[in-house]
């Protein structure tokens, strides 16, 4: 009778053979487990086949089975099933987080800090905001997108600006090339003058004073410029400072010239005001002029895209960022952490920007010389403008940014700075307004 | 019995009773909207903001057409049920 002893060699021998077993297998579809991804379902509907035939193909490449998921944001349904997914800890992998969920989501998010570091050493920083937003206690908890992702700098009419306010945007701003001879001229001042001008003629500026982002991130630029801040990176209260005084004091001349409707505007009424033909000029993406194209050509035609306005302090651009986080629960870490890397990749950024006719921003400087943006029509070049070219000398920016976040979060979805506007406009004095603003400030900090 | 009593004496409750129950189904909106988020899956209510508006596009002419057509089934079975339906709703609710 044989015994089969197991001997320390015999054991050893085993050990090599398990740790060596998964490198041999068969290379399958869906070998390598599976993975989701909710998505942001883009308004250009090109965009979403794109990213999907991107997704397939890295599917294919790497044999791991994706589920992709297109959520709309309408309705806030992308944030619903953001936060229904967090409580349960189930869901996707993979979620398409909008300009603040990164940091509500402290605690549930997989760091990044790897695939962001490949991409930075790669193309390079990304810009101050999308640190802001992304980075937390110094590890980066989401992936800065470019799907969704988007700047909101002025869009305005080339002739009315130019007939009514002696405006010539297009020689300003030219639609190629790497200098724009009026951006020193193209100040906060120059934008008042340019507001009263156009309203004389009946073409008002469509600025809202809602709460809604649109109004919120023209009002967030205008504060940045001028060196303003309601909430300092500190958490201090600085509202009464003669920064903020001087905003106010801009701000009670704007605000008489803006639609009798302003204060309930929503983020369609300037889109609305534009295509239109009421307005002379709006603060937003390029969404109205790619509507125009189809409902009214003769707006689409007119319309140019440029920097924003420079205060006292610099020249601040209303940024959003979309991101994309990595759930704690997720259950196929490596596989999301390697198509997040796949999708940011300059050629399917490019690829993705293509189908969107420009409208996404990526998040690195150095993808910002798509071809795209110079050959969009019509104008031709009417984009060139609309990312953040370095030369344009502005500092991309979210409204109530340095703030901490936790505070900067509730200034910008109470829409305070909008707000604050609103009321000079009821006929409050600037002493009344900022009184008003700091007593929310304080039950900001103590929510 | 069940049919020829006590269904005909039921019935203005059973309707009553469906009439709300499809009412309530029809209109949801929450549910659908926090589990379902493919456009070929969607209930009317959340198809209608869900694709058709987009960003800060609004597809208004469609988005019309939708509410018309998401109306129109409780308009047309209340219209046509009403009676059973009051009769549904005050079954026991007076004397003699």
């Amino acid at each position: 009778m044989s015994i089969n002893k197991v001997t320390r060699r015999k054991a050893l021998k085993l050990g090599v053979a398990a740790s060596v077993l998964p490198l041999v297998h068969i290379r399958t579809a869906g070998a390598a487990g599976q993975v989701s991804i909710a998505l942001w379902d883009h308004w250009v509907g090109q965009g979403n086949d794109v990213m999907k035939k991107q997704i397939a193909a890295f599917a294919e490449k790497n044999k791991v089975e994706v589920k992709a998921d297109l959520i709309p944001s309408a309705s806030g349904q992308i944030l619903m099933v953001e936060n229904a997914e967090a409580q349960a800890k189930a869901g996707h992998d993979i979620y398409a987080l909008s300009v603040w969920e990164a940091h509500n989501h402290v605690d549930d998010l997989e760091p990044v800090d790897d695939v962001v570091g490949r991409l930075i050493a790669k193309y390079g920083k990304t810009n101050d905001a999308v640190e802001y937003l992304c980075k937390v206690k110094g590890h980066w908890l989401a992936v800065p997108s470019s799907s969704g992702t988007q700047t909101k700098g002025p869009e305005g009419r080339i002739s009315i600006l130019r007939d009514a306010a002696g405006l010539d945007v297009v020689k300003m701003f030219p639609g190629s090339g790497t200098t724009c001879p009026g951006l020193d001229a193209w100040t906060w001042d120059a934008h008042l003058k340019a507001a009263e001008a156009c309203a004389k003629v009946g073409k008002n500026f469509g600025i809202g004073l809602g709460t809604t982002s649109d109004s919120v991130d023209f009002a967030g630029s205008l504060f940045a410029a001028y060196g303003a801040e309601l909430v300092n990176a500190k958490g201090d209260i600085t509202v009464r400072s003669d920064a903020v005084r001087e905003v106010l004091e801009y701000a009670q001349r704007l605000v008489k010239l803006l639609p009798k409707d302003a204060v309930s505007y929503d983020d369609a009424s300037n889109n609305r005001a534009l295509i239109s033909g009421q307005s002379a000029l709006i603060f937003n993406p390029p969404s109205p002029w790619a509507v125009a194209l189809k409902d009214a050509p003769a707006v689409a035609a007119d319309t140019w895209h440029f920097p924003a306005p420079a205060g006292p302090k610099g020249r601040f651009l209303p940024y959003l960022p979309y991101m994309w986080g990595i759930w704690k629960f997720a259950k196929n870490k490596t596989a999301a952490k390697e198509l997040l890397e796949y999708l940011m990749q300059r050629e399917n950024v490019e690829a993705r920007e293509n189908a969107t006719i420009g409208f996404d921003i990526p998040p690195f400087v150095s993808m910002l010389d798509f071809k795209i943006w110079e050959t969009a029509e019509p104008p031709k070049g009417t984009l060139w403008n609309y990312p953040n070219h370095p030369w344009h000398k502005q500092v991309a920016h979210i409204a109530a940014m340095p703030a901490p976040p936790e505070i900067a979060v509730q200034i910008y979805n109470q829409g305070t700075m909008p707000t604050m506007f609103a009321k000079l406009l009821s006929g409050q004095s600037v002493n009344d307004v900022m009184a008003w603003a700091e007593n929310e400030l304080e039950s900001f900090k103590r929510a | 019995m069940l049919l020829h009593i006590f269904i005909q004496v039921a019935l203005p409750a059973i309707i009553a009773a469906t009439i709300f129950a499809f009412t309530v189904s029809w209109g949801e909106f929450l549910y659908p909207m926090a589990y379902l988020y493919s456009s070929n899956q969607m209930v009317l209510t959340v198809g209608i903001i869900s694709d058709l508006i987009r960003g800060d596009v609004f597809e208004w002419g469609r988005i019309m057409a939708g509410c018309v057509l998401a109306a129109a089934p409780p308009i047309v079975i209340y219209a046509f049920l009403m009676d059973y339906y009051i009769a549904g709703l005050t079954a026991g609710a007076t004397k003699g």
